[in-house]
């Protein structure tokens, strides 16, 4: 028996977070056809996935060798707004980071929010992924002034030891162009062991 | 109330000298009201030492007398000459993996079109699958500034002569806010370190000037060019209106319009000044670590010397934000009551939760908000290294282009060091800010539990009182503290 369809429905609601456990495996999202992909793997190859070829892709190494963000476009402006759209992967734990648990991340961000996390737990692509969005202002710099709300989506990659984050960042109104990107890197993500 | 900007990330270079003008004839003297000047502008004119009058005349920094047209306009071309060396050195930036320029990669060249020459983004546009070609058109473009501010380092008497340099002491300092600072960041223990850092010789903490400008929307800054703390008139305008009933509130910040109303306001009402510190002490403390930075390292003013690109770099911000919320963490320990709930809790916070998740959209929003300054160090180092290797390569024909030449590249080459000096201290200074604050970050719900109590018990309205006993709750029992957690939840027994 497939263990995935055995499983029932479960909604499981706990102190800080909300978790919504499908155990069906998530129909795999096809790639957006307007958006040319290429095969990426990080200098220090701890994955490989699908990204966007013509959105910028910026390497730092801040918290670890893993981590890179492709900067894309929201829209065909030149506006801030237009250009503030990003996908990012990064590794927990890093090498000062406490995170180790997916799922005690996705929770923790009710501190941040004031707000239980609503989160998903799901299976993509034999992957066991914890998916939930968040919704935060940005600030102009150093300033009270909100310029825009920002929708992030994120898929959490759970692996041993440790889970890969990936967060696509987007104006709220214009989120839906560029999700299609977000679930392809997600969907084409490997962790090499 | 928000953070700061750390510095005036658009901050140019003067390097023109100033000779001592004779009088000014009435008919010529400059109105910058009428002289089209926008905003950013006349905080690059006021960091270079010009003093814009509210009435229009703008004061020479050299002779602090009023400066003709011709002068003015000269000082508002050379800010723009700056401006546009820093949006083409970005451009370059984005050539320096020799690929075609990416839908991104235009937009950004599209934001700071401003600052480019006219026809510069329609031909970027086209070229843009031409690496060669755009690169061939930007360096074209940077030669003509290059060559606007050719000798200028000579003129300007370099290396380093102070007396061209226009000093803080025209102007006028904020009353009492020094003094003020001073006793009420030493209230707290990190704070004192923080001070403590710029103690002077006599062994007492020598702080900045702080001033007040208009800075169109960040609280307050670092000016590194005059090394002074600037604040924004208006974030002082509304702290002191804030006090008032809306009516006389709105009437007495019409009343403080002007910089001379605002200051001469202050000075007669201390309390004012008290007020806006308590709530923007948090804010300062990262300005004053901006002013540490500025006297520990050589880097911002080997900027102002032209030695070093302009940058607002990514680094020194990470550390004065780490050392902000850090003077934070402690008075949420040793002094709750003096902490706010607003902006810089709210930031704290986050940076507790997951520091990396933290710095990554910090350092997006400013590499957005600011696309030709917000650098790594990395990328300085990238644009100096271009610098160098044209100064180098420069062809001179005569004693005094070949003494220019010498001086360029020595002056650089000294640049670089620095810069390279920089780059390996502030890695061991980040790694152990970092460290400090993943220790502190272990005993943060303790103390927001009981700040958040402290905050339930003081409410006055039902609904803030439940919605800060949830967070002491919540933050209560993630710190397994017994004991908070008992009173807690005998607040919220008390509170039914």
């Amino acid at each position: 028996m497939n263990l995935r369809t055995a499983l029932p429905l479960l909604i499981l609601l706990s102190a800080c977070g909300k978790k919504t456990e499908t155990a069906v495996e998530a129909p795999a999202q096809t790639a957006p056809a307007s958006v040319e992909f290429i095969d990426y793997t990080p200098p220090a190859a701890t994955f490989s996935c699908r990204a966007p070829a013509r959105w910028k892709g910026e390497e730092t190494t801040d918290y670890g060798p893993d981590e890179v963000s492709f900067l894309g476009t929201a829209g065909s402006g030149i506006s801030m707004e237009s250009r503030s759209v990003s996908i990012s992967i990064s590794k927990y734990p890093n090498k000062s980071d406490k995170y180790v648990d997916a799922e005690i991340y996705a929770k923790s961000g009710k501190e941040i929010s004031g707000k239980p996390v609503v989160y998903e737990k799901k299976i993509i692509e034999g992957k066991t992924v914890v998916r939930f969005s968040r919704e935060r202002p940005a600030h102009a710099l150093h300033s009270n002034k909100t310029l825009y709300q920002i929708r992030e989506d994120v898929a959490l990659i759970v692996v041993p030891g440790g889970f890969f984050e990936i967060s696509h960042s987007a104006p709220v109104d214009a989120y839906l162009n560029t999700l299609p990107v977000f679930e392809e890197v997600v969907r084409s993500f490997k962790p090499k062991s | 109330m928000s953070p700061s900007i750390l510095l005036v990330s658009w901050l140019t270079l003067t390097t023109a000298a100033l000779a001592v003008p004779a009088p000014v004839p009435p008919t010529e003297l400059a109105d910058w009201h009428r002289s089209g000047i926008d905003d950013r502008t006349k905080l690059s004119l006021s960091a270079r030492g010009w003093r814009l009058g509210d009435d229009g005349r703008a004061l020479d920094p050299q002779t602090k007398a009023p400066a003709s047209q011709d002068r003015l306009d000269k000082a508002v071309l050379d800010v723009r000459q700056r401006a546009r060396q820093s949006a083409l050195e970005k451009v370059r930036l984005l050539l320096a993996a020799g690929k075609p320029l990416k839908k991104e990669d235009l937009e950004i060249v599209a934001s700071l079109s401003r600052d480019l020459p006219a026809d510069f983004l329609a031909s970027a546009l086209s070229a843009a699958s031409d690496p060669a070609k755009l690169r061939a058109l930007t360096d074209a473009s940077l030669a003509q500034v290059v060559s606007y501010f050719d000798g200028s380092r000579a003129h300007a008497g370099h290396p380093a002569d102070p007396s061209a340099e226009p000093g803080p002491d025209k102007y006028v300092d904020i009353p009492h806010l020094v003094p003020f600072a001073i006793k009420k960041i030493s209230r707290d223990p990190y704070g004192r370190t923080v001070l403590s850092r710029l103690n002077g010789k006599n062994g007492e903490p020598d702080l900045p000037p702080v001033l007040i400008e208009n800075l169109n929307g960040p609280v307050a800054a670092y000016d590194f060019r005059r090394r002074v703390v600037i604040v924004d008139q208006e974030a002082l305008r509304t702290s002191i209106a804030s006090f008032s009933p809306p009516k006389e509130g709105a009437a007495l910040r019409q009343s403080l319009a002007s910089h001379d109303a605002l200051i001469a306001y202050l000075k007669a009402h201390p309390g004012a000044v008290t007020v806006f510190l308590e709530q923007n002490d948090v804010v300062l403390v990262h300005e004053l670590d901006h002013a540490w930075q500025d006297r520990r390292d050589s880097v911002m003013q080997a900027m102002v010397r032209g030695d070093i690109p302009i940058a607002q770099i990514l680094e020194y911000e990470k550390e004065s934000f780490l050392t902000k919320n850090l003077y934070l963490h402690s008075k949420l320990k040793n002094d709750p009551a003096s902490v706010l709930d607003d902006q810089e809790l709210a930031d704290y916070i986050a940076m507790m939760n997951d520091r990396q998740t933290w710095w990554r959209q910090k350092r997006e929003a400013y590499r957005l908000q600011l696309p030709a300054f917000a650098l790594d160090l990395s990328e300085v180092a990238v644009i100096q290294k271009r610098r160098l290797a044209e100064a180098r390569s420069k062809k001179t024909s005569t004693p005094q282009q070949r003494r220019d030449k010498a001086q360029d590249v020595l002056a650089l080459s000294g640049g670089r060091k620095n810069l390279d000096a920089l780059a390996a201290a502030q890695k061991r200074r980040l790694a152990a800010l970092e460290s400090t604050t993943d220790r502190s970050a272990l005993e943060r719900h303790k103390h927001l539990g009981m700040y958040y109590l402290k905050e339930a018990l003081e409410a006055t309205r039902t609904t803030d009182r439940l919605v800060m006993l949830q967070k002491a709750e919540d933050y209560a029992k993630t710190s397994g503290d017994h004991a908070l957690i008992e009173e807690v939840r005998k607040a919220k027994e008390t509170s039914k």
